[in-house]
C-alpha cells in the first residue's frame, strides 16, 4: 500500500493518469489498440517526448528553454545536408546531435554566464537557430537514406524498438545525475535561487549544465523525426517548443521551478500527443476540432494543477462531502 | 480516495487491453468494393479563408457521396503548419480504418513515415492541393503554370505585346511562385518587344504589394501594365489610388472584396482567374474512383512538380476566367476543356452569397474526372 501511496503523491500521475485514461478511450473509439498502434505512436511522438525532456530540465532551476525546437529544425536540416555531402548516416546524426549539444551549450553560456533571462535568451537564440536552419536549407526537400528510416522504425536488441532506447537514454543520463550532488544542488536552485548561491552551489555551471542537456534532448529528438520523415524541412521544430512547455506543465513542473521530475515532461508530452489522435478518431466537425482539443487541455491542466495543490484538494474533498 | 483513483486507472488499462484483443477482427475485409468506402482528409494548414473553403468543398462533396452510398464515412482533420500533430492525425485515420487518405502536408517532405504505414496496410494514398512526391500516390493539385499562363497571355494581349510592365512576385524560394514565374518568364520570351522595368516580390501579401508598388511608381513615369499575382492586385489598386494616378491594365486577383472593387471601377482593365479552393474535392473525386478499381489514363499524368522523375501528378486547371465580358473564344483559352470564361457579373453572383474574403470557387464535375480514367 506504501508504494500506491508514493506513486500517487507523485507530481507525474495526474499526467500519468490521463494518458492511461485517453489511451483506453482511443482504444475504444477506434476498435482496438494495436500493437501497430503503439509502435507508430511512439515512433512519432519519441520527438516531442525527447523536447519535453529537455524543457523539463530547465524549468526545474525555474528557467525555461524555447528555443528547442528550432534546435530539433537546425539538427533536421543539418543531418540532411551532411549526408547530402557524403557523409554516411551514423556520421551526419552525429553532426546533428553536436550541432544541438553546440546550440545549448550556447544558450547555456549566454543564461549561466552572461546571466540573461532565460526567457529572453532562448527567445533571440530560438530566432538565431531558425534562421540558420532556413539558411543552410531554405526550402522544404533532400533526402536521407531510408536505412535511417528502417533504423529507427525497427527494434534494438532484438525486441525494444528504436525510439524507447533514445528515450531511455536520456532518461538514464537524467537518473544518474540526480544521484550525484549535482541532482539535489538543481532542485536547490529551482527552489530558491539566492539561497542555492549563498550556500556555495554554481549557479552559473549548474544552468550552463542544464541548457547543455536541453540542448542534447532536442539533438535527440532532431535524429527521431529526421528518421521518421527521411527528409529535410527547415520548420519542422517550429511548433514544439511551446507544445514541450505546455506538457512540462501538464506533467506537473512547476514553472516556479523545483518541482516535477524527467517523467512529468514525458508523460505530458504522451497525453497532449494521444488528445491529437482521440480529436481525429472522435471524427469531428473540422469547425469544432480545436475547441474540444482545447477543452481537453484545458480541463487535463486543471486537473493535475488541483490534484498537486494540496490545498486544493482539501477543499474539493470537503465539497464533495468525502470523508478523510 | 486512493481506491477510487486505482479503480480509475485500472479501468483504464482494461479498456486498454480489451480494446487490444478485438483489434484483430478487423484487417480481413479488404476486397474490391465499389461502395462505402471510408475517406479522410487531414489538412496541413488551417488559418485563412482560403482553406476553411478547401474543407468546406470537400465537406459538401463527401456528403454528396455519402447520400450515394459510394462512401460510408469521412473523416477530416485540420492541423496548424505542425508536422507532428499532422503525422499524429495521419496514424490516427490508419487506425479508424480508412480506405484513403487524403494529404495536404504541411511540407512536401515531413510525411513520409506516415504514407509508408498506410501502403503497408493496403490504403490509398492521394496527395491533395499543394504537391509532394511520393511513390506509390497519386498526387492531385492546382495547377499553377496554366493558372498564370492565362493571366500573363491575357495581359500580353491587352498591350498588343509591347510596352514597358512591371512584376510583383510571390514568395521567393517557394514552388507554386517558382512555376508561376516559370510561367510568366515563358509567355514573356514571346513578346521581345515587351520591356520588364522591374520585379520584386509582394509575398502575396496586399500590403507588401502596396509598399512595392509604392516604391515602383516613384522610380518609373511610365508603366503600361503590371503583372502581379494572386491576392496582391488590392495592394496595387491602393498604392495607385494613394498616389492618385490612373490604373494601367493589370493582372488580378479572384476573391469577392476585389470583384466587388473591380465591378466598382468603371475603367479598371484586370483578369480575375481563380485558384480554387476546390482542388482537394476534385482529390476526392479521383480517391473515389480509384478506389473502385478504375485507372486513370496516362497522357493525363503528368510530372510531379516536386519529382520530375515520379508521373503521378493531376493538374487541375482553373475552373473559370473572369473577364469584364465573358470571352469563351479568346487565345488563353485554348485547349482548357474544364475552364468556363465568365463575365464580372456572373462571378458576383456566384459569390454573392459568401464572405468578403472568400475565393470564386469550383470544382471538376463528376463526369469531367470521369474522363480522367480508361
Amino acid at each position: 500500500m506504501n508504494k500506491v501511496k508514493k506513486l500517487m503523491s507523485w507530481n507525474a500521475f495526474p499526467a500519468l493518469l490521463l494518458f492511461v485514461i485517453f489511451l483506453g478511450i482511443n482504444g475504444v473509439m477506434t476498435g482496438g489498440l494495436s500493437v501497430s498502434f503503439f509502435r507508430s505512436f511512439i515512433s512519432t511522438n519519441a520527438g516531442a517526448i525527447c523536447v519535453a525532456i529537455g524543457v523539463t530540465a530547465t524549468i526545474l532551476v525555474a528557467g525555461t528553454d524555447i528555443s528547442l525546437g528550432s534546435i530539433v529544425s537546425l539538427v533536421n536540416v543539418v543531418i540532411v545536408t551532411a549526408f547530402e555531402k557524403g557523409f554516411s548516416v551514423p556520421q551526419a546524426a552525429l553532426l546533428g546531435l553536436l550541432t544541438a549539444v553546440l546550440c545549448g551549450m550556447f544558450n547555456g553560456f549566454v543564461v549561466g554566464i552572461m546571466r540573461v533571462n532565460p526567457l529572453l535568451a532562448t527567445f533571440a537564440t530560438s530566432i538565431a537557430f531558425a534562421g540558420i536552419a532556413l539558411w543552410i536549407l531554405p526550402y522544404p526537400g533532400g533526402y536521407i537514406d531510408f536505412t535511417f528510416g528502417d533504423w529507427y522504425l525497427g527494434n534494438m536488441f532484438g525486441i525494444i524498438p528504436t525510439p524507447v532506447v533514445l528515450i531511455a537514454i536520456l532518461v538514464l543520463i537524467w537518473i544518474f545525475v540526480m544521484k550525484l550532488p549535482v541532482g539535489l544542488h538543481i532542485y536547490a536552485l529551482g527552489k530558491d535561487v539566492k539561497k542555492a548561491y549563498a550556500s556555495g552551489i554554481n549557479v552559473a555551471a549548474l544552468r550552463f549544465f542544464v541548457h547543455t542537456f536541453a540542448g542534447l534532448a532536442a539533438g535527440v529528438a532532431g535524429i527521431c523525426i529526421s528518421a521518421n520523415i527521411c527528409a529535410g524541412s527547415p520548420t519542422v521544430g517550429s511548433a514544439m517548443s511551446m507544445n514541450s512547455i505546455a506538457a512540462a506543465v501538464i506533467g506537473g513542473v512547476s514553472l516556479n521551478g523545483g518541482i516535477g521530475g524527467i517523467w512529468s515532461g514525458i508523460f505530458g508530452a504522451s497525453f497532449l500527443s494521444i488528445l491529437i489522435s482521440i480529436v481525429v478518431s472522435a471524427n469531428l466537425s473540422s469547425i469544432v476540432q480545436s475547441f474540444i482539443q482545447g477543452l481537453i487541455l484545458l480541463i487535463g491542466v486543471t486537473v493535475s494543477i488541483a490534484a498537486s495543490d494540496k490545498e486544493i484538494k482539501t477543499k474539493i474533498k470537503r465539497a464533495i462531502g468525502g470523508k478523510r | 480516495m486512493k481506491k477510487r483513483a486505482l479503480a480509475i486507472v485500472m479501468a483504464g488499462l482494461m479498456a486498454v487491453s480489451m480494446s487490444s484483443v478485438c483489434a484483430y477482427a478487423k484487417d480481413e475485409e479488404k476486397e474490391a468494393k465499389t461502395e462505402g468506402f471510408y475517406i479522410g482528409l487531414s489538412n496541413g494548414y488551417w488559418g485563412n479563408t482560403w482553406r476553411a473553403q478547401m474543407v468546406e468543398d470537400f465537406e459538401n462533396k463527401a456528403e454528396e457521396y455519402k447520400e450515394e452510398g459510394i462512401i460510408s464515412d469521412y473523416m477530416i482533420s485540420n492541423s496548424n503548419s505542425d508536422a507532428t500533430e499532422q503525422l499524429n492525425q495521419i496514424n490516427a485515420m490508419i487506425d479508424s480504418g480508412v480506405d484513403a487518405i487524403l494529404i495536404d502536408a504541411v511540407s512536401p517532405t515531413t510525411i513520409k513515415s506516415a504514407v509508408e504505414k498506410a501502403k503497408a496496410k493496403g490504403i490509398l494514398v492521394v496527395i491533395a492541393n499543394d504537391p509532394a512526391a511520393y511513390e506509390d500516390t497519386i498526387c492531385v493539385c492546382g495547377d499553377n503554370y496554366t493558372w498564370q499562363k492565362i493571366q500573363a497571355m491575357w495581359l500580353m494581349e491587352q498591350i498588343e505585346g509591347k510596352g514597358d510592365i512591371v512584376k510583383i512576385t510571390g514568395v521567393s524560394g517557394n514552388a507554386a511562385d517558382t512555376i508561376r514565374e516559370q510561367a510568366n518568364d515563358d509567355i514573356l520570351a514571346e513578346y521581345p518587344d515587351v520591356n520588364v522595368l522591374t520585379s520584386a516580390p509582394g509575398n502575396w501579401s496586399q500590403t507588401d504589394a502596396q509598399s512595392v508598388m509604392t516604391t515602383f511608381l516613384s522610380s518609373y513615369d511610365s508603366i503600361d501594365a503590371i503583372l502581379e499575382q494572386d491576392v496582391m492586385a488590392e495592394g496595387v489598386i491602393k498604392a495607385y489610388e494613394n498616389a492618385g494616378k490612373d490604373i494601367p491594365v493589370m493582372t488580378g486577383d479572384y476573391t469577392k472584396s476585389f470583384f466587388a472593387k473591380w465591378a466598382e471601377m468603371e475603367d479598371l482593365n484586370t483578369i480575375g482567374v481563380p485558384y480554387a479552393p476546390g482542388n482537394a474535392t476534385v482529390a476526392l473525386e479521383v480517391a473515389v474512383r480509384l478506389l473502385q478499381g478504375k485507372e486513370i489514363d496516362e497522357a493525363n499524368l503528368v510530372a510531379n512538380p516536386m519529382d520530375e522523375n515520379l508521373i503521378n501528378t493531376v493538374m487541375v486547371a482553373p475552373p473559370y476566367v473572369v473577364t469584364k465580358e465573358a470571352q469563351p473564344d479568346a487565345t488563353w483559352m485554348e485547349g482548357l476543356e474544364n475552364t468556363e470564361a465568365i463575365s464580372l457579373d456572373e462571378a458576383m453572383e456566384l459569390l454573392k452569397d459568401s464572405a468578403d474574403t472568400a475565393a470564386l470557387d469550383g470544382y471538376m464535375s463528376d463526369e469531367a474526372v470521369d474522363k480522367l480514367f480508361k
